[in-house]
């Protein structure tokens, strides 16, 4: 059967999937049914049908082969211990630093509770190329200060830079459980005991599935991490490098497929149970009632309200060590030895000219398909409710568990079993995989905000699906069209996993070659070229942050918009 | 006109939220559906408008069954529990609203005359350019109202529409509804757990429980002849008296206080005071209790523990 047989056959078989399911209490809405369809198509052109050819690419010899390996063996030890590592500590991180904004008295809490935003959107290439200008051999901190030899190289820098990279996720996770916690039963705790610690450990009890979901997200993002391993992993091999160095070092394409496609099982059971964990949270949100709009009457100790201020205060720094270090990183004649000003390395952006063009205009057609395909998704599955939508929650959420290396690997695959030449609509259409999930994930809790009577009032005043959704759902989304497209454009321009099988010649991308010149030691025109992005991304953010005070609702709130997860 | 034949719907988890539910409702009535919470009146009210399809049994308005008709197509307006205003738009666009969604039945001055003409109607002309977070409770009532009249619906569906609304409010809201649908005679059905705003605005009234209809009358019959128990008890309880060996059900209002010595006496048990009426609950020798609820300005005198004779003023026999 040829590949358009395939396609056919598989849709087909939804189809009747669809048929034979009873569809009760289902809405019927003409229209949206081919609509749906079309996008559900898509959705498995580009994410199941390229996942399969990876998937059923490597043979019995391969797998034999691999787990005989000695290297294979070590490369998935390497990454379930940096996957452990780095999960507890961002988990313990993120909460302890969620908790100090929600409940204690820290000065200056908007500001701290924005930062860890901003590392958000901060390209992933400046994790660990901060690292190396702060604690490598010529480090800030360990020669310049300290006056240290040590290396930080393998697990030790590695951990400390994935943290510093995933304790915000966690952080945002936490938050939003702790701020739906209802004050009330605190306040009970408090009125029948004497100390602050009973408060807390109920706090803790309220709240300990979101350490857990926190856990679990981080593992799939430290398992999937490309650039701060390649950077600062060194001899400690993990298995997202190993996939990479087997097919470009070795050009095995068995042996890589083999190796991604044991890594996506772990990843895809470690955010199932995530899913789970948060969809119990939120029914249990549900139960308990929203955020309770009375103060929390127990006060925390004045001890404690310090230690978290000291806390926020450390971790804040470190964000902030990173921004700036890159930042004069991009002025420095030779860091760490001759640290006299200079603009070469400013004016080396200019050979970069094409790389930075490609990677604006490749992310933004990438962010604009995730938007329009996330908000009809989050529309249709949560609004309309098709007999597929389940189907389509699944299919459009995959990309968050598939390690970005593998999804690279899947998608030149595709290209070149389908015979696709165009490295720029690879490079497009992989940008639009791997954020979309996480727009859908905008948008859908937009959704759950809107109360579902509106689009009842408007279906019984006439109004079509479409009219619905352009003149209701849209409008009242004004923020999440506005961060969505802005997130996914913001991580798109410094993506690299997911691209980097996909660059060519003609093609070549800002964050590539950040990596690449890292990797050669040209960290002055890594910092430039990084500052750069830092700047196109923060330019972007004031301009969808005046988008949304243009066009958004006056009662949804900045930072509420701006929630990525 | 509108019928429902024997519609039933049962949500996933199998139980039957509408059983082997039949209706007709004339052209130009208001009906309410009356009910206790949980007992399928709003999902009924969803299978009317189509947001909902029957597991079996028809929709029919007008005589045309309304199977496979999208809520878009069946022109019936909607005042939902919340009002449903798009908070996006003014009160005048949330108006047009609908005229904009069928623009090929008029003209756009024509749409904006029948606009102004609804806003005059229900008095909100000038709050045309204020948001739905402007407005109270009331006005935002008006303009969902506005916004379902605009539409020239053939049945109009309401479901609790005065629940969030205060109690004086509710109080003149309700009048005008009635004088609305006087004027306009469009057939409404409406949704309400509340006996009093289904008796004081219904030409019938249909009442509900476990997803039946357990009695369809006038308010009066309702009232006044409950078909079972169950309707007996929701539309205000009432007292079981045994009489030349026939139950009669006797509702507390329908007792007074004797000055005589005819009639049933009893020891006071307690005495609460409501305002404008008073509710004595008193026990016979039999051990029988009685409760009734008679005007506050008779009882001002009376304490627990005192003897009163009470006098039956009308019965129905169970």
């Amino acid at each position: 059967m040829d590949k358009r047989g395939k396609i056919g056959a598989m849709a087909d078989s939804l189809r009747r999937c669809a048929a034979s399911d009873k569809l009760k209490g289902l809405v019927k809405v003409r229209g949206l049914a081919s609509v749906h369809d079309f996008i559900l198509l898509l959705l498995i052109l580009c994410i199941v049908l390229p996942l399969c050819m990876v998937v059923s690419k490597p043979s019995l010899s391969d797998y034999a082969s691999a787990f005989t390996s000695d290297v294979f063996r070590s490369a998935m030890a390497n990454t379930a211990v940096l996957c452990v590592l780095s999960a507890s500590l961002s988990a313990a991180i993120g909460y302890f630093y969620a908790y100090a904004i929600a409940y204690s008295r820290v000065p200056f809490k908007r500001f701290f509770a924005a930062m860890p935003l901003v590392h958000l959107i901060l390209p992933p290439s400046v994790s660990g190329l901060s690292f190396i200008l702060l604690f490598g051999r010529n480090g800030f901190v360990t020669k310049t200060l300290l006056h240290l030899d040590v290396s930080l190289y393998g697990l030790p820098g590695t951990v400390v830079a994935q943290v510093l990279c995933f304790f915000p996720i966690a952080y945002v996770i936490c938050l939003q459980r702790l701020r739906s916690i209802n004050h009330s039963l605190e306040n009970a705790a408090c009125a029948m005991s004497d100390g602050y610690a009973r408060v807390f450990l109920l706090t803790l009890r309220l709240s300990h599935s979101a350490i857990l979901q926190s856990f679990l997200f981080v593992c799939v993002l430290s398992a999937s991490d490309f650039g701060n391993p390649l950077i600062l992993a060194g001899r400690f091999r993990v298995a997202a490098i190993e996939i990479y160095s087997a097919l470009t070092g070795w050009i095995d394409v068995g042996k890589s497929a083999c190796m991604g496609t044991v890594l996506l099982i772990p990843s895809l059971l470690l955010f199932i149970l995530q899913s789970r964990l948060e969809a119990k949270g939120e029914r249990r949100t549900s139960q308990i009632g929203k955020g309770s709009q009375s103060d929390l009457i127990a006060a925390p100790p004045a001890g404690l309200n310090h230690c978290a201020s000291g806390f926020c205060m450390f971790m804040a720094s470190c964000i902030a060590a990173q921004v700036v270090s890159v930042s004069l990183g991009a002025f420095q004649n030779i860091w760490g030895v001759d640290w006299s000003l200079t603009l070469k390395h400013m004016a080396s952006i200019a050979n970069a000219g094409l790389e930075l063009r490609n990677s604006i205009v490749f992310s933004f057609f990438g962010a604009v398909a995730a938007v329009v395909v996330a908000s009809v998704c989050a529309y249709s599955v949560f609004r309309v409710r098709h007999a597929l939508s389940k189907v389509m929650h699944a299919v459009i959420s995959l990309p968050a568990a598939v390690p970005g290396t593998l999804f690279g690997m899947a998608f030149l695959l595709l290209s070149a079993n389908a015979g696709i030449r165009s490295s720029r609509l690879m490079i497009s259409v992989a940008m639009f995989v791997g954020f979309v999930p996480f727009a859908y994930r905008i948008f859908s809790s937009r959704l759950l905000q809107i109360s579902e009577s509106l689009d009842d009032a408007s279906s019984s005043c006439g109004a079509s699906w479409r009219r619905t959704f352009i003149r209701v759902f849209i409008p009242l989304s004004g923020e999440s069209v506005f961060s969505s497209l802005f997130y996914c454009f913001a991580r798109g321009i410094g993506t690299v996993s997911a691209v980097i099988f996909l660059v060519s010649f003609d093609t070549p991308l800002a964050s590539v070659r950040i990596l690449s010149l890292t990797e050669q030691g040209f960290w002055g025109d890594a910092a430039a070229l990084s500052l750069f992005l830092m700047v196109v991304i923060f330019l972007l953010l004031l301009l969808a942050y005046a988008a949304i005070r243009l066009f958004g609702r006056k009662d949804a709130g900045f930072e509420k918009g701006f929630i990525f997860l | 006109m509108l019928a429902l034949k024997k519609v039933s719907y049962s949500y996933n988890r199998g139980k039957k939220a509408v059983d082997d539910f039949s209706l007709v409702v004339k052209g130009g009535e208001f009906v309410s559906l009356l009910g206790p919470s949980g007992c399928g009146k709003t999902t009924l009210l969803r299978l009317i408008s189509g947001f909902l399809t029957p597991d079996s049994g028809a929709v029919l308005i007008d005589g045309r069954d309304q199977s496979g008709l999208s809520p878009s197509m069946r022109r019936i307006g909607m005042v939902f529990q919340d009002y449903a205003l798009f908070p996006h738009l003014s009160v005048f666009r949330n108006v047009m609203y609908p005229l904009e969604c069928r623009k090929g039945d008029m003209s756009a001055q024509e749409r904006n005359e029948v606009v102004a003409d609804a806003c005059r109607k229900l008095s909100i002309s000038g709050l045309a350019e204020r948001y739905p977070h402007e407005l109270s409770g009331g006005q935002q009532q008006r303009v969902a109202l506005a916004r379902c009249l605009v539409q020239r619906p053939r049945l109009i569906l309401m479901d609790e529409p005065l629940s969030s609304l205060d109690p004086g409010l509710r109080q003149s809201v309700r009048e005008e509804l009635k004088a609305i649908h006087d004027e306009l005679k469009i057939t409404t059905v409406y949704v309400t757990h509340d006996q009093e705003e289904a008796f004081c605005l219904s030409d019938n009234v249909a009442v509900m429980d476990c997803g039946s209809l357990m009695q369809y009358g006038t308010p009066e019959e309702i009232y006044y002849s409950p078909a079972n128990e169950f309707v007996l008890n929701f539309t205000g309880g009432a007292n079981i008296l045994k009489t030349d060996g026939c139950d009669y059900a006797v509702r507390p209002e329908w007792i007074s206080i004797s000055d005589g010595e005819n009639g049933l006496r009893a020891t006071i048990e307690s005495v609460s005071f409501f305002g404008a009426r008073t509710r004595i609950s008193a026990l016979e020798s039999d051990g029988n209790r009685i409760i009734a609820d008679v005007p506050s300005v008779n009882a001002r005198t009376l304490r627990t523990g005192d003897s009163v004779c009470f006098e039956v003023m009308h019965g129905v026999r169970i």
